[in-house]
């Protein structure tokens, strides 16, 4: 959401390359590429992630982060939110359902996440 | 010889006897059309100040352009500086970038390590006197990628540590009372003002913790504090009320529309 390029490892790692106000991502995982153009970028967030074409527009009400997540067929409410300056809860709610715990240092998190019944361990640095 | 010694007593005691007024806001949160009925209360100072949430407002959902417009109208007014407030995070890190880069004031986050131009400190020269101004924030802030909230004591200690010699200390503080009172509690030096915004409280007088006044001026433009200074501390203070002329600016309707083209499908 903000811009910045992250590297982020766990079952399927993934890494995150800022292009200006479009992201590339990369990853083990469906699909290998993807493409995000930032088209809001504050207070009002919107973004347009391809392929699959997936639009996404949200705003933070207080200290959460909230977005209307849609693709073709489906429709995800992402929301995350700041418990303290290290800690936050976030998830998603709609046709894909998951709930995580995301610790933060500096430039590092580590993360919890609840997804299918499975629980996986996440790890990350933005740079 | 009595003549010599006269005019140095005189000198002296004019050095001694500065004066230093301070008007501020707090929470301005982008009222736009409150702005004109503020600024004859701001202009009768030396330093105007404000203690955050000035850009952004999620009751009126208030966009880019209206951020745009109060950071300008805070330039045009004369704003020595403020500080970083919560609602000001919730812009995203890019337009606050962009907002920041062009203020001509400074923006102060002693507490914040992040990769956008606010300032730890500044020393701003006003009747001869060197004033020193640290800006803290702290609860309900979103962190964004990459950013580092630190322990506004901590931050507090080590800039103060490092700053050229000053006059006078004033903090501007972004976060609950009770969380200011502690941090006032526990300031290692001597502070003059404590401006503290975030709780929209009006202080009709001000709050005194470790020989500290802290004051907040409420907030959406209701009210505007006054504080003058002296070598003894704080000589008078008040709140200005400001009568409620405009009205408070409406909801728009667009994001409605497209929450609700969400909701429906694109197809």
């Amino acid at each position: 959401m903000s811009g910045a390029g992250a590297i982020v490892v766990g079952p399927a790692p993934w890494a995150v390359l800022p292009l200006g106000p479009i992201q590339l991502f990369l990853g083990y995982c469906e699909p290998p590429f993807l493409l995000r153009v930032q088209i809001l970028r504050g207070p009002w967030f919107a973004w347009l992630d391809l392929p699959p074409p997936r639009i996404a527009f949200g705003r933070s009400p207080g200290h959460a982060l909230v977005a209307l997540v849609r693709e073709w067929q489906t429709l995800n409410l992402a929301w995350e939110i700041m418990g303290s300056p290290w800690l936050s809860l976030y998830g998603s709610l709609g046709c894909d359902n998951a709930l995580g715990l995301r610790f933060r240092w500096k430039q590092w998190w580590f993360s919890g996440l609840i997804r299918e019944g499975g629980l996986s361990l996440w790890f990350g640095v933005y740079f | 010889m009595v003549w010599r010694l006269l005019l140095t007593f005189l000198f002296a005691a004019q050095a001694l006897a500065w004066e230093i007024t301070v008007t501020f806001t707090t929470d301005l949160h982008a009222v736009l059309p409150r702005f004109p009925d503020l600024t004859p209360f701001l202009k009768q100072a030396d330093l105007i100040l404000d203690g955050g949430d000035a850009w952004e407002d999620p009751r009126i959902l208030s966009d880019e352009a209206s951020a745009w417009a109060t950071m300008q109208w805070m330039a045009k007014v004369g704003y020595s500086a403020m500080v970083l407030g919560n609602h000001e995070t919730y812009l995203g890190p890019y337009l606050l970038g962009k907002l920041l880069r062009e203020a001509p004031f400074p923006v102060l986050a002693t507490n914040l390590r992040a990769e956008i131009p606010v300032k730890p400190y500044v020393i701003l020269e006003v009747n001869g006197l060197r004033v020193l101004i640290l800006g803290v924030f702290w609860d309900l802030a979103v962190v964004w990628p990459g950013w580092e909230l630190v322990d506004p004591l901590l931050a507090i200690t080590e800039v103060l540590s490092r700053v050229p010699k000053y006059d006078l200390f004033i903090l501007l503080g972004h976060m609950d009372t009770a969380r200011a009172k502690e941090l006032a509690a526990k300031l290692p030096v001597k502070c003059d003002l404590f401006i503290l915004g975030h709780d929209h409280k009006m202080y009709e007088e001000p709050v005194w913790v470790n020989g500290i006044p802290i004051v907040q001026a409420g907030s959406r433009g209701k009210a505007v504090g006054y504080a003058k200074l002296g070598p003894s501390g704080l000589l008078e203070y008040k709140l200005w009320r400001v009568p409620e002329l405009a009205p408070s600016p409406s909801l728009p309707l667009w994001p409605l529309a497209v929450a609700i083209l969400f909701l429906l499908g694109l197809r």
